[in-house]
């Protein structure tokens, strides 16, 4: 219940303000935001709750999308239809995938679902026949969504807001549930979970098949919003790490984490380009990025949500002050 | 068809010894560095400086590139890697991966490489266009230069593992960390030294490559998916492994490239195969042990 | 004599290493049976091929009557088996409620029901008032609590112990008997591997010795204890000389 009422005030509040004051630019960077969200929270689901950390995860941004493009240019798909086929296309190549590289533990099945991705990216940029190649695939004319037209930037915003808003409150279920405490004890200790009954190999695969989903609904949207993809923009590995910055800069693990990694960061890049005198150097950003992710990893791993929570408990034992005895430590 | 072999082995030998430097750092720590790419950029930018600077040969300049990839790594090692290690394995996975984006975006700033790609100049570049002829196969002369000192590389390790103390410390740290301590091996510092001994054959094989190809500064991300499926190939901690597994990728690659139908696109794709063949049906490598 | 647990012939070879050696034994339903020996005698590695973590290299395991070698420990679990490990493996990141949230989990399809049975487990185990502790902040004894905990948590009909008072105080080891008193009294076979012999005397109804892989006594507590075999494994030679 507090989950579904911090995420509608949230989302409510934002979509409130936002179209008071924005314009075309600011719908973007906001839209860019809650696509961050959104794929966050998927990548989450499967490096931050059940620590099996991908370093791949666009194949099925990738997929998503170009299978949502396929179907809207070709046969001109409703984007309902469009956002489920692209995350049940995402969520069925997962499997065999899965079988593939479970086999490998930590940071080889990261590189291993690297290179998964990169095999996609050139299939992609090579078989021009399906995917146009390296040119892209532009989309044109008004999309609907369950059969009303959405064109304005300001629609595609409130439609990613409910998005976000969805896949939050889904994830955010999900570990509550018998699944993610699954999930959860599988990423603690394996060995221990599957002690206690837990069917370690069908539970790793729901949940890359749950996350994988996701993010191929998060490619899609992408691709309606975008009205254009490429190789390079939905199936790079920029897609890839840009999915773990947002979660462990903000905090791998948590619901919150996504939300606040993809505010903080997307709006900095944003803030970056901005700026005149760095106009020059465009990759300033990233650089940033990658500093971060190794202060966050080695301070403070919990992400900013951590950061958060720490300066809150500091803050409240401060005015606590009773004089009475120490402090609990356990 | 002995042409493309040649082309192949030459690759080949470059890829081995960037895969080299990747086991030498898992064997002894575990670690998987996905920062390793960016010190073959590294050295690839050094060659650059100094010749475009001050004229040296890149092949000279690896006196310059050895060093100071091997202080990079040493200190990358010790004043971050040690302590993401002591958390755990998918920490210090995402700390190389920070740092491997960090550098790498870096050195895309214009003070150094810059947003697009650089080249060594051909003119004064001995290696420039340069070809060996060798009872009728043309070798690119840089190349097969490249796979001289490869071979090199490979015999001074080899002393360096069985003959001196050091070498000795580092095998016995990537047995048995906690009995190499009892022993008396300071593993942290010759763990150190193993990440910049690894650093410094990925910073060689940049100096090879950057009398042929083009610097850039987001090269590095190639090369370490190419030099852990070398590694996954030969077995994880295999240096054997990691040689033969460098050939084999790069013979594969020059067969899948001349032969197979549209291979040139194709041609990052053949390694990428042959991981997910080894995955299928021998996990362990060529050299690895069995389950 | 078909027992509720039956351990036949197991055998388990690492290389050139025989750290089982044609081992068989049989535990009745409702008894505690202890598995004793000098260190490396091959017991935890026994225990690891009845629960599932690795295949003998010959031999099998049945429980109730139905075969179960090779069987992974999930699929244990869901027959009734249960372990704890004798380095404790508990979820550090979770609180000790969350811990038993998700062993309760097991059996229990609802959560509300698997949030009485924790309670109730944290009720039996004293562990109630760490509740909201993180695990991995927990001292060695409430962690070894914990894991016999995590294993009632899942229903089980047998219950596996590895060395669950190593590392404890005597007045925790104390404790630690009474609590595996009570759980034969909810009706739990147990099996377990101890070295404190105190303890072992005050639970065992029965007990097996292994040595090098092979048993060499099994039986009535109080005859292994005056076996000449297990003197000698135990003491030495010399010891068993003496007396």
């Amino acid at each position: 219940m507090k989950a579904i009422l911090t995420t509608g005030i949230l989302a409510g509040l934002l979509a409130l303000v936002v179209p008071m004051f924005a314009d075309i630019h600011i719908y973007a960077v906001v839209t860019i935001v809650l696509i961050s969200i959104m794929f966050g929270q998927a990548w989450n689901l499967l490096g931050g709750f059940t620590g099996q950390i991908s370093f791949g995860h666009a194949m099925f941004f990738g997929l998503g999308a170009y299978v949502a493009m396929i179907g809207a240019v070709r046969g001109h798909m409703d984007m309902g239809l469009g956002l489920l086929l692209g995350g049940l296309s995402a969520g069925l190549y997962s499997i065999p995938i899965g079988a593939l590289i479970f086999r490998l533990r930590g940071p080889y099945f990261a590189l291993g679902s690297l290179a998964l991705a990169e095999i996609m990216r050139i299939v992609a940029a090579n078989w021009k026949s399906i995917t146009n190649g390296g040119e892209g695939m532009p989309l044109s004319g008004v999309n609907t969504m369950f059969g009303i037209p959405i064109s304005s930037k300001q629609e595609y915003f409130y439609m990613a807001v409910v998005l976000a808003a969805l896949f939050s409150l889904f994830c955010s279920y999900l570990m509550k549930s018998k699944t993610g405490y699954s999930m959860i004890a599988i990423r603690e200790n394996e060995e221990s979970a599957q002690a206690m009954g837990i069917h370690t190999p069908r539970y790793k695969s729901s949940a890359l098949f749950i996350s994988a989903f996701l993010t191929g609904s998060a490619g899609a949207f992408f691709g309606y919003y975008n009205k254009f993809i490429d190789p390079d923009m939905v199936l790079s590995t920029h897609i890839s790490t840009e999915m773990i910055f947002v979660t462990v800069i903000g905090g791998i693990g948590t619901i919150a984490g996504p939300i606040v990694g993809s505010a903080i960061l997307v709006v900095l890049q944003e803030y970056l380009k901005g700026i005149p005198t760095l106009q020059t150097y465009p990759s300033l950003y990233l650089t940033i990025y990658g500093f971060l992710l190794m202060m966050v990893i080695l301070y403070l791993p919990g992400g900013i949500v951590d950061g958060f929570k720490r300066l809150y408990r500091w803050f409240f034992a401060k005015t606590r002050h009773s004089g009475i005895g120490k402090e609990k430590t356990v | 068809m002995l042409q493309t072999l040649a082309d192949g082995l030459l690759i080949g030998g470059i890829y081995a010894v960037i895969a080299l430097g990747l086991t030498l750092i898992f064997g002894v720590m575990r670690v998987i560095n996905m920062a390793h790419g960016e010190f073959v950029m590294i050295g690839m930018f050094v060659s650059y400086l100094l010749f475009s600077k001050l004229g040296v040969d890149p092949f000279v300049s690896i006196l310059i590139t050895v060093p100071a990839c091997f202080v990079i790594g040493f200190f990358l090692y010790r004043l971050f890697v040690e302590k993401a290690l002591r958390a755990s394995e998918e920490n210090t996975l995402l700390l190389t991966a920070g740092t491997s984006i960090f550098i790498a975006n870096l050195m895309a700033l214009p003070a150094f490489i810059g947003p697009k790609f650089l080249r060594l100049s051909s003119e004064n570049l001995y290696w420039a266009n340069k070809v060996w002829y060798v009872g009728g196969i043309s070798l690119n002369a840089a190349m097969a230069a490249g796979f001289l000192v490869t071979g090199v590389i490979i015999f001074v390790l080899h002393l360096l593992l069985m003959k001196t103390d050091t070498g000795f410390a580092i095998r016995a740290s990537a047995q048995d960390p906690t009995a190499a301590t009892i022993m008396g091996v300071n593993v942290p510092f010759i763990s150190g030294i193993t990440f910049g001994l690894g650093a410094a054959f990925a910073g060689v094989a940049g100096n090879i490559l950057s009398a042929n190809y083009p610097i850039y500064a987001a090269i590095g991300t190639l090369f370490v998916v190419k030099a852990f499926v070398i590694v996954v190939l030969g077995g994880m901690g295999s240096i054997p492994g990691a040689a033969v597994g460098g050939l084999i990728l790069g013979v594969t690659e020059s067969f899948g490239s001349a032969y197979v139908p549209h291979g040139t696109g194709f041609r990052d794709v053949f390694g990428l195969v042959i991981f997910l063949l080894v995955l299928l049906f021998r996990p362990q490598g060529l050299f690895g042990k069995g389950h | 004599m078909t027992g509720f647990l039956e351990a036949q012939n197991l055998t388990k070879q690492f290389g050139g290493v025989k750290a089982v050696d044609d081992v068989s034994f049989s535990v009745q339903k409702g008894q505690i049976m202890a598995l004793i020996g000098p260190n490396g005698a091959g017991k935890t590695t026994c225990f690891n091929i009845i629960a599932g973590a690795f295949d003998p290299t010959a031999g099998k395991v049945a429980f109730k009557g139905q075969n179960i070698t090779g069987k992974k420990p999930y699929e244990l679990n869901h027959l009734g088996i249960a372990r704890t490990f004798q380095i404790v493996k508990p979820l550090a990141k979770l609180s000790v409620f969350d811990n038993l949230m998700v062993a309760s989990l097991a059996k229990s399809k609802n959560l509300k029901e698997a949030q009485q049975k924790a309670e109730a487990i944290m009720s039996l185990t004293q562990l109630s008032s760490l509740a909201h502790t993180m695990a991995g902040k927990l001292p060695i004894g409430n962690l070894k609590r914990l894991e016999v905990a995590r294993a009632l948590a899942t229903n089980p009909e047998l219950l596996l112990m590895d060395e669950p008072m190593g590392g404890l105080t005597p007045a925790e080891v104390d404790q630690a008997i009474e609590l595996i008193r009570a759980i034969r009294k909810m009706g739990i076979t147990i099996v377990i591997i101890e070295h404190i012999m105190k303890a072992v005397m005050a639970v065992a109804e029965a007990i097996v010795v292994l040595q090098n892989g092979k048993m060499i006594a099994s039986g009535d507590p109080q005859d292994v204890v005056k076996n000449e075999a297990v003197i000698k494994a135990y003491l030495g030679d010399a010891y068993a000389a003496h007396q």
